[in-house]
């Protein structure tokens, strides 16, 4: 039973974790363009 | 100075994606399916969560079979990054675009996470069944041999940095790794079934019940490969944007 649970909480926390750091990545580069288009317009 | 080789931020697709974030039509696209993409993966893992719950347990092994729906699917998910990189390869060798190796990038750093997940499921699977996590059958080794050559891979576009030449090493790289995959699939019936791993799994070879437990799981960990590279390809066209940008308003030294 131990080994079951094992595979299957592995498998999800590993896809879960990954997903999360690439969603996270993504807001920071999106954030990042958002921020330079504002200063552009802002100084343009 | 010119420089030898045409800089990457200049080959051709390069020209006007800044107002999407540096998305190309295509990768804008594929950022357009991801949403709903993510929706059903919600809805399928509760699906699949109940059904192998629910699955029969197998008079041999007992519980442990229940591994039996996240292992196989994991290494298909594997075989399909690595075919992506292979695809996405050869589309950058063919038309020189970017947003294709981009693709194959993100092919392979996810078929990579799928294939570290298969090698994780399948001790522990071996251990509770054969009593030893690993053994250097003809299976698991071309498996860890299959998942060497793509990290490798992995490892050479993160040191060696951007550029065509880059590029297109890697392209050629990512096809020739693919041969391991017919050889890893077929490598029980060319050892003559002498190895420990068990057979393919074949149209019937299931037991009742069985089967819509493993077709959920194929469902589920599918489309969580696809929302997954969809992400990841997002994130390096941004990421690559990013640093052409903040290349160009860097002052000239």
């Amino acid at each position: 039973m131990g080994y079951a649970i094992a595979a299957y909480f592995v498998t999800a926390a590993a896809l879960v974790a990954y997903g999360a750091a690439l969603a996270r990545e993504n807001a920071r580069h999106r954030s990042t363009v958002v921020q330079k288009a504002h200063r552009s317009s802002n100084t343009g | 100075m010119t420089p030898m080789t045409k800089p990457f931020s200049q080959t051709k697709d390069d020209s006007a994606h800044t107002t999407n974030g540096g998305l190309s039509p295509l990768e804008q696209q594929a950022t357009r399916w991801r949403q709903p993409f993510g929706w059903l993966l919600v809805v399928i893992t509760l699906v699949y969560a109940w059904a192998v719950f629910q699955a029969p347990l197998d008079h041999t092994q007992g519980v442990i079979q229940k591994i039996l729906y996240v292992h196989p699917p994991l290494a298909y998910g594997a075989y399909l990054g690595f075919v992506i990189t292979a695809i996405g390869g050869l589309l950058y060798l063919w038309r020189g675009r970017e947003d294709c190796d981009r693709l194959a990038i993100s092919g392979a750093e996810v078929g990579v996470l799928f294939c570290t997940l298969m090698l994780v499921t399948g001790p522990i699977w071996a251990r509770g069944t054969w009593g030893r996590w690993w053994s250097w059958d003809p299976r698991l080794t071309v498996t860890l041999l299959l998942w060497f050559v793509y990290l490798a891979y992995l490892l050479l576009r993160s040191f060696s940095g951007p550029g065509p030449r880059t590029a297109r090493f890697a392209a050629i790289y990512g096809v020739i790794g693919l041969v391991l995959i017919p050889l890893n699939y077929y490598v029980i019936e060319i050892f003559d079934n002498r190895s420990m791993h068990p057979d393919n799994l074949e149209r019937g070879s299931l037991g009742d019940g069985m089967g819509w437990p493993f077709l959920l799981g194929n469902l589920c960990l599918g489309f969580a490969f696809i929302y997954l590279v969809l992400l990841r390809w997002e994130v390096e066209a941004r990421r690559v944007f990013q640093q052409r940008q903040e290349a160009l308003e860097e002052p000239d030294t």
